[in-house]
This record gives structure tokens, C-alpha cells and sequence, in this order.
């Protein structure tokens, strides 16, 4: 349904005295996406992961340079006019966002803002009237488990708590029945319970709809929850891919091993949760070779000179490593 | 949450409403403000007198109730009382459309800028920091040499400098608005750019702007008062504040109530309006408080 080929993002940033630099934010990925399916984006701050789905979105700055290939349903996202995306965005596609406290206009109650999503929607075969529009935005409100939705219709987001306010920004991305959701860290502002919560619905509504999601994060555990597969991406790249099982029994790229052994169950004698060491390289000064190879373990000579090529063990877990290739 | 009853529940705009109210200084400027424009505008009518009568019986003449000048008489035996509430209607009007005409120019001037950013930001601003350059009183001069003395024009050029402001503040606002996650949102769900700027962006930069708006009002009234002391202002036999206090200025010695009346009643005004803005910047931001 999605397949996006060869996608590169390029900032062009202006440092230290009017020197132009680009940044490359993404690096030539490709991922394919298909209906109904769940994939976990997974990477540190910096990776590039939610700048692959803003060049999606048409979300990206203007002094950002996009090429390659997005084509989804059959149509290419990036040459189409602002007014054939607007009829894919919201429509096809909705967005789930990271911050909840600041996805909701504080000046409109949320009901208007949930109907205004239809009214932008509303088409000549599909024509809503302003009862019909509240019904169904009430009823969303209701499929995504707010108490009292029809009172909360009335509400203003400063009375809802963070959690459902969370619900009513899915609400808002499902109202139109989209084929695909993109979740751009959908839980990282919220506490632990609630978190669950909200995967939980996000779960019950891929169920429920068939709907494909990209869930964007760093959290592991999110991710083994709700999704079918994974990608790892590192400076741009997308590292590895495979299944929930490729990537949490069978992991390949040092860096998935490395993210996989960060977590809270891995506290070692002295208290402390094991890190990867080092810093992630400087988006305007990627290292030739590897990005990852200052702080890879197993890192040869070979590995700072050459980008290594993606390798397929089989049809759904590819990687990027010259280890485990020759051995 | 188990509760069915709610109330509808207050918008930010009515919980600053509340705030308001609840700030003494600026509840008080309200009532006082609010009886002299009810005082301006319909009281005018207790007094025999017309603007241009001319008394000849008594000419600068001190207050009293037998003659009926309530507020006495100027060096022409025309009644004070009426003069400075008509005065008090122009200076009133004055203030409040050069003010609205300042901010529905800089809101849309200033929101446009900020939201579409780039160079077409950059363009509007830099035309912003020339009309900011032209000296005020070179350009009203100029403009009465062309026009004649009208009021529209003091309105025209008033509304011409004020706004530059008013746009910088919204352009401000608006560049860290369009970041936000919920004017991506819009944009994502397909909203075009007119209405995420009507329905996103203008409504929460109205905060900072109303503020800026209710201390336009006094500054603009000072600036007619400025021009008419200067003679550029508004033409008699129709009057402003800002012409009474410059006649009454020149007498002040020998028929002080010339001076007096019409400088009460502006600085009356000025107090409640800085007030009433200092309150609202209490109330839009509670946080800085």
C-alpha cells in the first residue's frame, strides 16, 4: 500500500558565518507497507524517524530538500499539488501526535475540532449535514472510550486530562477512516498506565479497522505490544528490519543488539542500566563508512571505509553490517 | 468522571473574563470609563446650550448653575460643559477606530508574515521597518498639506503608524504558533492555509494583542490630542479634548476651568484605560503574574 524507494531528506542549515551546510536527516530509505499491518519505527533522538514520515506528510521546513520515491495507493505523494495531498492527508492518511497538550487548539472546544476535520472532507458523494457530522464525531469519541462523550463534546482541552486528550487526538486522526495512521510517539508524554492504555486502543482499533500503523518510538517494549514488524534506523538509515522475532531473538546490526540490551531489565551488579557508549555522529559530519562505527564493539578497518550494502537473510529480515556476512 | 452533569464549561477567554473582574483596579476603570462615555454621549442634550452658541452675555465666564455653563464658558462665551463632552465624543472615537483599524490591519498583515515565513516574511517586515523610519510628524504634516485638515485623515494617519506594531507582535506570535503540533495537525488533516490561519492561528494570538490594543487607546487619544494642541487636529467649530486643553492652556491664568474640565476628563480616561489593559495582561497570563 506504502512503499516509499530511495527517500533522501536534506536540510540545507546555515552554521557559524553564512557557511551552508546540508544535513542529511535521511538516507536513502526504502520500506514498503502493507495493508493492515503494524511496523514499529525504532531509533534515537536524531535518527531521522520522524522525518521520514513528515516528508510523507508534507510537514517538512522549506529549507528541506526531498528525493526519491513515496508512492502510496498508487499515487506519488511528492509530486502532487498542496491540493491533492490535502485530499490524502487526514482523509487516507492521519497522524497521531507526540505531545497531547499541544495537538489541541486551546481556543476551540473539542468538538469543533474533531467535526472540522469531516467538514474539510465532506465530498459531493459523501455529504454530511452539521447533525450528521456531530453524530459521527460524538460516536468517535465514543469508539476511542471518553465517559460522557456527548457533554465532553461541549468540553475545551484544559478540562481533559493528558490521557484523553491523547484519545481525542486519535479520535481526530480516525475519524475519516484512514487506510494508514502514522503515530509519532504517541505515548512518550504520558505516564506509564496510561501509556498502555493507549496502545491498547490503538491495538483494538487496528483490529477492529484493519487499519495500517507506523508506530514511531524508542521505547522496545511499545513496541512489542503492538506490532508485527520493526525497522531500526541509525543516522538516517534504516539499519535492520525484520519481524518482532528477527529483531528481539535473532538481531544482526550491533546497534539493535546494543538498543536491545538498554533496557531496565539489564541492570547490571552496580545499579545501572546499560547504555551504548559514545554519542550518535553530528548530522552535518557523518563519519565515511559505517555511521555507527566509533561505537560499535565489533568495528573493523573495513568498516570505516565502507558503507556496508543492505544484506537479506530472507524475505523479511534485512540488514546493514559486514559482519555476519562473510562468517 | 462518573458524574453525568457538567457545566458547559468556560473557554479561556471567559475564565480571563473572570479574572478581570476579579482585579479591583481594572473593575473600577470599567465603571468609571464606562459612565463617561454614557456621560459623552447622551448628556449632552441636560445642557440649553448648542457647541457653537455663542453666550454674550457671558463670556469667559467661571461654572455655575444659574447661567446653566455647568462647566463655565470659553474667551468667546461658547459653553464649556457641551464643548468638552463633544470633544470627549471625537477623542473617544478617535481612539477607538484608529485602534481598530491598527489591529485588523496588523493581525492579518502580521499573521500572513509569520505564517507563510521565508522571504515573503522577510519582504513584509522590512516594509514594516521603513514605514517605522518615516518621522510620524513629517507624514501628517505632509498629509494635511495635501488633504486639508479632516478627521478622517487623523484617523488615516493615526491607524498608518500604529499598526506597524501590532503586526510585529502577531508576525512574533505566529512564527511560534505554526511549530505547534495542533497547526500541524490541521495541516495534516488538509486544512488550508486561510483557515488554519482564521481558526488557529489569529485566536491565540489574541492574548498579547487585546493587551497591546487597550494601551493603543490611550496612546492614540494622546497623539489627536498632540496634533489638535499643534493645530493639525480637527477643525472648529468641532472640538476634541486635545484642542480644549490648548486653548484652555493659553487662559490659563485668568479662566483656569478652561483647562481643568477637559484635562480631567482626559486623564481620567488615560487612568482607566491603562488600568483596564494592565488587568487583562494579568488575566490572559495568570502565569506571570
Amino acid at each position: 500500500m506504502l512503499s516509499i524507494k530511495n527517500l533522501t531528506v536534506e536540510f540545507s542549515v546555515t552554521t557559524g558565518a553564512k557557511k551552508q551546510q546540508v544535513l542529511k536527516a535521511v538516507n536513502n530509505a526504502s520500506l514498503q507497507i502493507k495493508q493492515g499491518e503494524t511496523v514499529a519505527i525504532v531509533g534515537e533522538s536524531g535518527s531521522g524517524k520522524s522525518q521520514l514520515f513528515n516528508a510523507l506528510m508534507g510537514l517538512l521546513p522549506k529549507n528541506a530538500k526531498v528525493s526519491g520515491e513515496i508512492e502510496f495507493i498508487g499515487q506519488p505523494l511528492l509530486d502532487l499539488e498542496l491540493k491533492q495531498l490535502n485530499q490524502i492527508r487526514g482523509k487516507e492518511i492521519g497522524m497521531i501526535f507526540q505531545d497531547p497538550m499541544t495537538a489541541l487548539n486551546p481556543y476551540l472546544r473539542i468538538g469543533k475540532q474533531l467535526t472540522e476535520v469531516l467538514e474539510i472532507h465532506r465530498s459531493t458523494e459523501n455529504p454530511l449535514d452539521k447533525n450528521a457530522i456531530k453524530a459521527k464525531a460524538i460516536k468517535m469519541l465514543e469508539r476511542v472510550h471518553i465517559d460522557n462523550a456527548e457533554q465532553r463534546f461541549n468540553s475545551y482541552p484544559h478540562e481533559l486530562s493528558g490521557g484523553m486528550r491523547q484519545r481525542v487526538v486519535i479520535a481526530m486522526a480516525l475519524l475519516c477512516k484512514p487506510k494508514l495512521i502514522i503515530a509519532d510517539e504517541p505515548t512518550t508524554a504520558l505516564d506509564v498506565t496510561i501509556q498502555t492504555e493507549i496502545i491498547r486502543l490503538l491495538k483494538e482499533i487496528h483490529k477492529a479497522e484493519k487499519t495500517s500503523i507506523v508506530l514511531i518510538t524508542h521505547d522496545l517494549p511499545v513496541v512489542a505490544g503492538l506490532c508485527e514488524r520493526i525497522m531500526v534506523m541509525y543516522a538516517g538509515r534504516i539499519v535492520e528490519s525484520g519481524t518482532i522475532d528477527d529483531i528481539f531473538n535473532h538481531a544482526r546490526h550491533p546497534y539493535t543488539q546494543a538498543l536491545l540490551a538498554a533496557t531496565p531489565q539489564n541492570i547490571s551488579k552496580k545499579g545501572r542500566m546499560k547504555s551504548i557508549d559514545g554519542q550518535p555522529p553530528d548530522p552535518l559530519n557523518l563519519p565515511t563508512g559505517c555511521a555507527f562505527n566509533s561505537r560499535c564493539a565489533y568495528a573493523k578497518p573495513n568498516c570505516f571505509e565502507k558503507q556496508p550494502e543492505e544484506t537479506s537473510l530472507n524475505s523479511h529480515h534485512q540488514f546493514r553490517c559486514f559482519m555476519g556476512i562473510d562468517e | 468522571m462518573e458524574s453525568t452533569t457538567f457545566d458547559k464549561g468556560y473557554s479561556p477567554g471567559q475564565q480571563a473574563w473572570r479574572r478581570l473582574l476579579q482585579n479591583k483596579a481594572a473593575l473600577y476603570s470599567m465603571v468609571i470609563l464606562a459612565l463617561i462615555v454614557f456621560v459623552c454621549l447622551f448628556l449632552v442634550s441636560i445642557s440649553p446650550w448648542q457647541l457653537d452658541d455663542v453666550d454674550w452675555d457671558n463670556i469667559g465666564t467661571a461654572p455655575s448653575f444659574i447661567g446653566q455653563h455647568y462647566f463655565g464658558t470659553d474667551a468667546n462665551g461658547r459653553d464649556l460643559f457641551v464643548r468638552t463632552l463633544q470633544g470627549g465624543r471625537i477623542s473617544l472615537m478617535v481612539g477607538l477606530l484608529a485602534t481598530a483599524v491598527s489591529f485588523i490591519i496588523g493581525i492579518l498583515y502580521g499573521a500572513v508574515a509569520g505564517y507563510t515565513g521565508g522571504k515573503t516574511d522577510a519582504l513584509m517586515m522590512r516594509f514594516v521597518d521603513i514605514l517605522y523610519a518615516l518621522p510620524f510628524m513629517f507624514f501628517v504634516i505632509l498629509l494635511t498639506v495635501y488633504f486639508g485638515r479632516s478627521i478622517w485623515l487623523i484617523f488615516i494617519a493615526i491607524g498608518a503608524v500604529e499598526w506597524l506594531t501590532m503586526a510585529r507582535i502577531v508576525r512574533g506570535q505566529s512564527l511560534a504558533l505554526k511549530r505547534r503540533s495542533f497547526v500541524e495537525a490541521a495541516r495534516v488533516t488538509g486544512a488550508s492555509h486561510f483557515n488554519i490561519i482564521k481558526r488557529h492561528i489569529i485566536p491565540n494570538t489574541l492574548g498579547p494583542v487585546i493587551v497591546y490594543a487597550t494601551l493603543t487607546v490611550p496612546q492614540v487619544i494622546l497623539f489627536e490630542s498632540f496634533l489638535s494642541f499643534l493645530g493639525l487636529g480637527v477643525q472648529e467649530p468641532m472640538t476634541s479634548w486635545g484642542v480644549l486643553i490648548a486653548e484652555g492652556a493659553s487662559q490659563m491664568e485668568s479662566a483656569p476651568w478652561m483647562l481643568l474640565f477637559p484635562a480631567g476628563f482626559l486623564v481620567v480616561t488615560l487612568f482607566c484605560l491603562n488600568f483596564i489593559g494592565d488587568g487583562l495582561r494579568d488575566a490572559l497570563d495568570p502565569k506571570d503574574r
